[in-house]
C-alpha cells in the first residue's frame, strides 16, 4: 500500500511543479515579458546623473542563473552604479526559457539594465525572441550627455553576408551632437575576432576610431580577462571585459569625458 | 518495370506485398497490422499547441509507439511544424472499479523534429566549423513521465476505451542547462506540461 502511495504521488508531484510548453522553440509564452528595453531605458530617464557616471558590465550570463543571481546580489548591496549592461550570449541555445530565466533574474537589479545580443542567443528562433522581449538588435539612448550606441556584430550568425554590423545604421547613429558630446558603443563580438565578418572589420574600425567624441566600444564575447584592443594612438579602446561565469564583471567609469574600467569579481 | 514509375507508391507498395503474401489472408494480416491501435490528440507537451498521432501496442498493450504531428500558431509563439516519435512503457495498472485502469507512472521517450529555416538538423558546415555548436538546432530528445487513466467502454462501439493522459517532460538542452547549474535551477523547473486524450480502438 505504502508502494501505491509513492506511485500515485510521483506524477502529482511533477505535473504540480511544471508548466504547459507548446515548443522549445516557441517565440513567447502568455507571461513572457516585452520591450523590456525601452521600459529599463525610461527608468534610466528618471534618474540624475552626477559628475561620474557608473556603469556594471556583465556578459555572457548563458543561463547560468547562479552566477547571474550573485552577480545581481552584489551590485544590489554595493550600489553606486547607474545602470548595468548585459552585453550578449545571455542563454547558450537562444530558447524561450532561457531569455525569461536571466531577464526575470536582471529584473532584481535595483538599477536599470540594458541587454545586447549576442551570438548564441541568435540560434533558433532567438532572434525573434529577443526581438519581442527586449526590442531592436540595434538601438540607442543617452544617459549624461553620453549616447550609447548598442548593436548586433554577430557576424557569423548572419553567414557573414554583410549585413551585421549593419554599417548603414551605425553610420547614421554614431553621431554625437551638441547635448552627446561622447559616445559608447556597445556589441558582442569585437572586431578583431573571428567570429566579426572580416570584409567588415576597417570600415568597422575606421569609423569608430574617425568618429569624434567616441570613448571607446565594449565587448565581450571571449571569455577572458578584461583587454584593450588600441593598435595606435589614434585609436579608440576596444574593449573586451569577462564573463559571469568567471564571476566577474567590469565598472566603467567616465568623468569629465575620461573613461577607465576595472574589472570586478564577486 | 519502367511504367511502374506512373503508379503512386503506396499503391506499388500494396500490390508487391500482395505478391509476396500468400493470398488474401496475409493481405488482412497486413491491413490489420498497420491499422493502429489508437488516435492520440495532445495539447502542449512541447510538440505543438495542439498534435494528433496514432499509436501502435507492444507487450501486451504495456508499451506504445506513436507518431505525432505538432503546430504552434502564429498568436501561440509560432508558427511552428513539429513531427515527433514517442515510446511509453506502462508498468503499472490499477483497476478501479469496472471501468476505470489507472497508469500512475509511465516512463516516455520521444524525439522531436521542428521543421524551417531556423532548424537545420546540424548547422551550416560552410559557416561553422565543426563543433563550434554541437547540437541541433532541429532535433530534440526528450524524456518524461505520463500518468494516464483509461475510460473502458463497454464494447458496443469501436472505440473501445478512451484514455486521459497528462505529461511531464524535458528535453536533451534544458537537462543540459540544468546539469551546468545544478545549484541555479531547480530539477522540477526543467518539466513542460501536455495533456491528451487517446482513442483506443
Amino acid at each position: 500500500m505504502r508502494r501505491n502511495i509513492l506511485i500515485y504521488l510521483l506524477p502529482i508531484f511533477l505535473l504540480s511543479c511544471g508548466t504547459a510548453e507548446f515548443s522549445p522553440n516557441q517565440r513567447f509564452n502568455s507571461g513572457s515579458p516585452q520591450n523590456v528595453n525601452a521600459t529599463q531605458i525610461a527608468k534610466l530617464a528618471q534618474k540624475t546623473p552626477g559628475a561620474v557616471i557608473r556603469i556594471a558590465v556583465s556578459s555572457d550570463t548563458h543561463t547560468a542563473y547562479d552566477d547571474s543571481r550573485d552577480f545581481v546580489k552584489y551590485v544590489n548591496s554595493t550600489g553606486g552604479f547607474d545602470f548595468a549592461v548585459l552585453n550578449g550570449d545571455i542563454t547558450n541555445f537562444g530558447l524561450l526559457t532561457e531569455f525569461e530565466g536571466i531577464e526575470k533574474i536582471y529584473e532584481g537589479l535595483n538599477i536599470p539594465f540594458v541587454t545586447v545580443i549576442g551570438n548564441h542567443d541568435e540560434n533558433a528562433e532567438g532572434n525573434s525572441v529577443y526581438q519581442r522581449m527586449f526590442g531592436e538588435k540595434n538601438f540607442t539612448f543617452s544617459y549624461g550627455g553620453i549616447k550609447f550606441i548598442c548593436h548586433d556584430t554577430n557576424s557569423r550568425e548572419h553567414s557573414f553576408d554583410g549585413t551585421a554590423p549593419d554599417m548603414d545604421w551605425l553610420r547614421k547613429n554614431m553621431v554625437p551632437d551638441a547635448n552627446h558630446p561622447f559616445l559608447i558603443a556597445f556589441s558582442h563580438v569585437p572586431s578583431f575576432d573571428g567570429d566579426f565578418d572580416p570584409s567588415l572589420r576597417q570600415p568597422y574600425e575606421q569609423l569608430f576610431n574617425t568618429t569624434s567624441g567616441v570613448l571607446a566600444s565594449v565587448h565581450s564575447h571571449r571569455h577572458s580577462t578584461d583587454s584593450i584592443y588600441k593598435p595606435d594612438s589614434t585609436s579608440i579602446p576596444f574593449i573586451v571585459t569577462n564573463t559571469i561565469l568567471n564571476r566577474t564583471f567590469t565598472v566603467i567609469e567616465i568623468s569629465n569625458g575620461q573613461l577607465s574600467t576595472h574589472p570586478v569579481s564577486f | 518495370m519502367a511504367n511502374l514509375a506512373h503508379i503512386p507508391l503506396v499503391f506499388r507498395i500494396l500490390v508487391l506485398l500482395s505478391c509476396c503474401s500468400s493470398g488474401l489472408m496475409a493481405q488482412g494480416r497486413f491491413v490489420k497490422a498497420i491499422i493502429p491501435d489508437q488516435a492520440i490528440i495532445q495539447y502542449a507537451g512541447s510538440i505543438g499547441y495542439l498534435s494528433a498521432g496514432i499509436g501502435y501496442n507492444f507487450f501486451k498493450e504495456k508499451s506504445t509507439l506513436s507518431f505525432h504531428y505538432g503546430y504552434v500558431p502564429k498568436n501561440k509563439g509560432g508558427e511552428l511544424n513539429i513531427a515527433a516519435l514517442k515510446f511509453d512503457y506502462k508498468p503499472f495498472a490499477i483497476k478501479i472499479g469496472d471501468q476505470l485502469v489507472f497508469h500512475p507512472v509511465n516512463p516516455v521517450a520521444f524525439v522531436s523534429y521542428t521543421f524551417g529555416q531556423q532548424f537545420g538538423f546540424e548547422f551550416d558546415s560552410q559557416v561553422y566549423e565543426d563543433g563550434y555548436y554541437w547540437w541541433s538546432p532541429a532535433l530534440r530528445q526528450h524524456l518524461g513521465i505520463t500518468s494516464e487513466l483509461k475510460i473502458l467502454g463497454d464494447g458496443s462501439s469501436k472505440i473501445k476505451s478512451i484514455s486521459l493522459y497528462a505529461e511531464a517532460n524535458t528535453n536533451d538542452l534544458y537537462a543540459i542547462n540544468w546539469y551546468h547549474d545544478i545549484k541555479g535551477i531547480p530539477f522540477t523547473d526543467i518539466f513542460r506540461l501536455g495533456f491528451g486524450i487517446k482513442m483506443n480502438f
